[in-house]
């Protein structure tokens, strides 16, 4: 199991979510800001077995769109080893 | 303390600079950072630093002039249930030194005074109760992965 924790900007949320919830993946959004403008973003906590990180990744690659300031980053993410993971 | 999204995002402007502040030194401040952040090694860690409201404007800007980014989360927790900020860093090996010695810069104890009933009086009297609050909690998480797009 492993978690990944990706920012990314608020205004890509809606297509990101729409498109891991459609691929099966659970997501969990934290309302936060931060990065150069400290503009609103997005933290997502995604909880995925380790054969489908790639393709987490994979779709939060596709469904974000290029910022017009090419010193943003369309996202940021870290892959965490999740050593016990309980669903009640 | 503050009591909607709109105060708390107030709450990261310096007061004093924002009658001066605009668009323009904003981007050029963040293409500076972002040479200061590529200069920096690949990202090994993740830091989460739980922080008071108080210090995070001095903290985040200190943080920065380290030329790493910073995303804050509004929390709250501890024992009274206060308002606090999580930040989420990625960090480079080797600093983390640098950083520990930022936060202890910029995130002090302090002592507060809270009101408690006195107890066994007939009526409500306050006393003033000192608590020590602030300081900074931070964990260290390894990461498998690190990517930027």
């Amino acid at each position: 199991m492993k978690m990944i924790i990706a920012i990314i900007r608020d205004q890509d949320y809606d297509a990101v979510s729409h498109a891991l919830i459609g691929a099966s993946f659970r997501v969990t959004r934290i309302a936060s800001s931060g990065g150069f403008l400290r503009r609103g973003s997005s933290t997502l906590m995604i909880g995925v077995a380790e054969e489908k990180v790639d393709e987490g990744i994979q779709i939060i690659r596709d469904h974000t769109t290029i910022p017009d300031d090419p010193g943003l980053k369309r996202a940021t993410l870290f892959v965490l080893d999740v050593k016990d993971f309980t669903q009640i | 303390m503050f009591h909607s999204p709109a105060e708390f995002y107030s709450a990261l402007e310096d007061p004093a600079e924002g009658s001066k502040k605009n668009t323009s030194t904003d981007a050029l401040q963040s293409s500076r950072q972002a040479d200061a952040g590529s200069r920096l090694g690949a990202i090994r860690y993740l830091l989460g630093v739980v922080i008071q409201l108080q210090d995070l404007r001095r903290a985040t800007r200190a943080l920065e002039n380290l030329g790493l980014t910073v995303t804050h989360l509004p929390s709250t927790g501890a024992f009274l249930g206060r308002r606090s900020v999580t930040l989420l860093i990625g960090l480079p090996d080797g600093m983390q030194a640098a950083v520990i010695d930022v936060i202890h810069e910029t995130c002090h104890q302090r002592v507060e005074y809270i009101s408690t009933p006195l107890e066994g009086a007939p009526m409500p009297i306050p006393l003033s109760t000192p608590i020590t609050v602030g300081g900074a909690t931070l964990f260290t998480l390894q990461i498998e992965r690190y990517e930027e797009f």
